[in-house]
């Protein structure tokens, strides 16, 4: 319905338009600019014709001009803000110049600051470097210092160590000398006493010769002896009745006494003949001599007199025998009773004539074997007393408790006169000249200064304390502990400790004891299974292992002071005798 | 050994008697010098600590009789002495305690040694005097001589107050060991009962001569 022919008319119309229009270009060009050019000239007279042209509009002139003056107003104003403006501007400059002038013054300071800092900095960083270097050369002094002072610290300790030595040689030796002249002193008396015996019998002879004439001489001496005789008697307990015997017999016999005299019931002077007893070497035991049930029920104490082959034995079953060895066999030779529950420990003195044995019936209990005077009991004690000690002055003895108090008593007056409150279960004590050492359930020995009763240094062990033992020269202590091990500490050195083990070694019970040979090289102690181990001081070697005479757990050793035969007592009553023959 | 030296030099006739003196106190208190004035009768150049004991000898002669003074120089220090105090006791004699009059502690552990000499079991009998050493430094004195008399009454003592140092006192360092000396026969005369157990008699013999035996300062 279209009309293509009109399309078709367009189309050609259209074509011939742009075919036809670019030939008119320029014209058209140059005609646009001959009417801007007349415009102008149009608008050029109309401003020339301006007034006679705007003279018929008057109305319309005057509001242009009104206009006019307002835009002009309008304009001064903002012209005035504007110079304001300017103004205000003008001034910001100024005052951001003056700021600008005094940063840059400012960044001057600071760069001038700067430069001296940096100036500085490098100079703190020589010195660094400097005292780094310093110190590097005194670490090294100092490290060599200190290697130097460690070698002369040890140079220091050996040579202490040896000085030490010196010092106990010497000591050991000024002992011996000392020794050697009181012996002396004393065989000089001797000879003096037997050549004046002579003399006595010589005028013994005199008076039967001659009564008459040696008569008042003659009764002088034997008044002075009246007047002696109750003093000596008295303080000499060991004496037998000899107030009878011939006057001869009588100081004779107080020549063996002399070593015993004194003027207290247990003179140090006792003490005195006991170290002459030395034992110079123990002899390993290899075999069992003789085996013997000795009490009715378990021993738990054996020990050898400090002067003889006398030995005693404390059970279970309250009482203490008493075993000499004769022919290689024990032979009962008595037995001390008093005691009402069972024996836990025994000691000899050195004189080897007093017994003092501890029991579970919270006492201790004193006896003479050479008189027939009664026990005495030391009761005072809360629980059973595990050890009973001489001191050293013999005079006074020590007992440590399961009270946990150790008491020292004076055996004249039967009577505690000191007690240690320990903190713990006493198991044993032993006492040197200066020391009470006790051992305890807590782990630890125990060191008191017997004056003072003030605990001066403990030990820690690994385990209870079960016994103790002083070396014969008491400067070594032996103590056994429940953790199978016996420890030997140097008594002034309480750091030197040596420990002695061995396979199969256990301990039986809380008071098995372990003891040193007399000689103190070796240390025996028996084990739960019925052997008896015996280990060498000086090696740390266990020396031999008797077993298969006990059946059951060993509890206490013995060494003779001879040093030829050992004793093993155990729980079920069997004691049996050790020797290397 | 010094000491060894000393004695073999000198062993006295056997049938001649020894007193065995012990001369003990504080360390440093002068007791090597006094004994060593005593036996050498000179004042030593120098003495180190005594370690244990020395001992010095001396011969003497009194009422005709010859007699060995037997000298045990103590050490002062504990650790010297703990393992020989023993020794020290058995059979002596007589004490001398020294002290130094200028060391107040010296003169304050006297009664530590007293009783250390009670506790080895020593009578009165055994004759004891107390000896105020250094008295050459007299200005220096700490222990004036009434107290120290005061204390050896006390201790029924006789109290001497000497120097082992000023050349002047030689005489009288000697007549102190002597008085001892003189003492010592004198309680045990040579009377046959009294043989054995001479010192047994003692206390009898010593109250009678008590007045005899005063201080000599």
């Amino acid at each position: 319905m279209a009309d293509p022919w009109k399309h078709h008319i367009i189309h050609q119309l259209k074509l011939r338009d742009r075919t036809q229009k670019i030939m008119f270009q320029e014209v058209i060009r140059s005609y646009v600019t001959l009417l801007e050019k007349s415009n102008q000239r149009i608008l050029i007279a109309q401003g020339i014709l301006g007034s006679a042209a705007r003279v018929p509009s008057y109305t319309s002139k005057e509001s242009i001009v009104s206009e006019d003056e307002n835009k002009v107003k309008d304009l001064k104003k903002t012209n005035g803000e504007l110079a304001y403006k300017v103004v205000e501007l003008q001034q910001e400059i100024t005052i951001k110049a003056s700021i600008l002038d005094e940063q840059y013054t400012k960044m001057s300071e600071l760069k001038k600051q700067l430069e001296a800092a940096e100036c500085r900095f490098g100079k703190l960083q020589a010195e660094v470097v400097e005292v780094r270097d310093g110190n590097s050369r005194l670490k090294q002094e100092y490290d060599a210092l200190l290697r130097q002072h460690h070698t002369m610290d040890e140079k220091y300790r050996e040579e202490k160590m040896r000085g030490t030595e010196l010092l106990e040689d010497m000591i050991r030796q000024k002992q011996l000398a000392a020794a050697r002249m009181n012996s002396r002193n004393e065989k000089r008396v001797r000879a003096r006493v037997a050549g004046i015996q002579k003399t006595v019998a010589k005028e013994k002879v005199q008076e039967c010769v001659g009564p008459s004439d040696t008569l008042p001489t003659a009764t002088a001496p034997p008044k002075a002896k009246m007047d002696e005789q109750p003093k000596k008697t008295h303080p000499r307990p060991f004496r037998s009745a000899s107030a009878s015997s011939p006057r001869i017999l009588d100081s004779i016999k107080e020549l063996f006494d002399k070593k015993r005299r004194g003027n207290s019931v247990c003179s140090l002077e006792e003490d005195f003949c006991a170290p002459m007893r030395v034992c110079l070497v123990a002899r390993v035991p290899c075999r069992s001599l003789h085996v013997l049930d000795a009490h009715e029920q378990g021993i738990n104490a054996v020990r050898f007199s400090s002067s003889s082959n006398l030995l005693a034995t404390g059970g279970t079953d309250r009482v203490i025998k008493l075993w000499d060895i004769s022919a290689g066999t024990l032979q009962n030779r008595g037995t001390l009773d008093g005691s009402n529950e069972g024996i836990t420990s025994i000691e000899f003195d050195p004189t080897g004539t007093k017994i003092l044995a501890a029991s579970y019936d919270k006492s201790a209990l004193f006896w003479r074997l050479d008189s027939c005077s009664p026990k005495f009991t030391l009761t005072g004690h809360s629980r059973k007393v595990t050890a009973a000690k001489f001191k050293c002055s013999l005079r006074q003895v020590v007992t440590g408790s399961a009270d946990r108090t150790v008491k020292v008593w004076d055996l004249q007056r039967a009577a505690c006169i000191q007690t240690i409150e320990v903190i713990s279960y006493c198991s044993d004590v032993v006492c040197t000249e200066y020391f009470i050492i006790s051992g305890h359930y807590d782990r630890k020995i125990r060191f008191w200064d017997s004056r003072a009763a003030s605990c001066t240094q403990e030990i820690p062990l690994q385990d209870r304390v079960t016994s103790m033992d002083l070396c014969p020269d008491h400067r070594q202590l032996l103590s056994c502990s429940r953790d199978e091990s016996l420890q030997v500490v140097d008594i002034r050195m309480s750091s030197s400790r040596r420990s002695f083990r061995a396979d199969g070694f256990k301990c039986g019970s809380d008071n098995t004891k372990a003891i040193f040979s007399p000689d103190g090289s070796y240390l025996a102690a028996g084990s739960a299974d019925g052997a008896v181990y015996i280990w060498n001081v000086n090696t740390g070697n266990l020396e031999t292992c008797l077993p298969d005479k006990h059946n059951s757990s060993i509890n206490a050793v013995s060494w003779s002071v001879s040093g030829e035969y050992v004793v093993s007592v155990d729980k079920s009553r069997r004691a049996v005798l050790w020797s290397d023959i | 050994m010094e000491t060894s030296v000393e004695l073999t030099g000198s062993l006295p006739p056997p049938r001649s008697r020894i007193f065995k003196i012990i001369v003990i106190g504080d360390s440093g208190v002068g007791k090597t010098c006094l004994t060593y004035r005593f036996c050498a009768g000179k004042f030593p150049d120098k003495t180190e600590a005594t370690i244990g004991v020395d001992f010095r000898e001396k011969a003497i002669e009194i009422d005709g009789e010859k007699i060995k003074v037997q000298l045990w120089d103590t050490a002062g220090q504990e650790r010297f002495r703990k393992s020989m105090v023993q020794h020290y006791y058995r059979n002596v004699h007589a004490i001398v305690f020294v002290y130094d009059i200028t060391n107040a502690a010296s003169f304050q552990s006297l009664p530590a040694w007293i009783e250390e000499c009670r506790q080895h079991s020593l009578g009165q009998d055994v004759p004891r005097i107390l000896v105020g050493n250094k008295c050459d430094l007299r200005g220096a004195a700490k222990v004036p001589t009434d107290v120290a008399q005061k204390f050896a009454d006390s201790h029924s003592m006789p109290l001497f107050e000497t120097s082992a140092k000023s050349p002047g006192d030689n005489d009288h360092v000697e007549a102190i060991f002597m008085t001892v000396a003189h003492k010592l026969k004198s309680q045990k005369p040579l009377v046959l009962s009294q043989i054995p157990g001479g010192r047994d008699v003692a206390p009898l013999k010593q109250t009678e001569e008590r007045g005899a035996f005063t201080c000599a300062c």
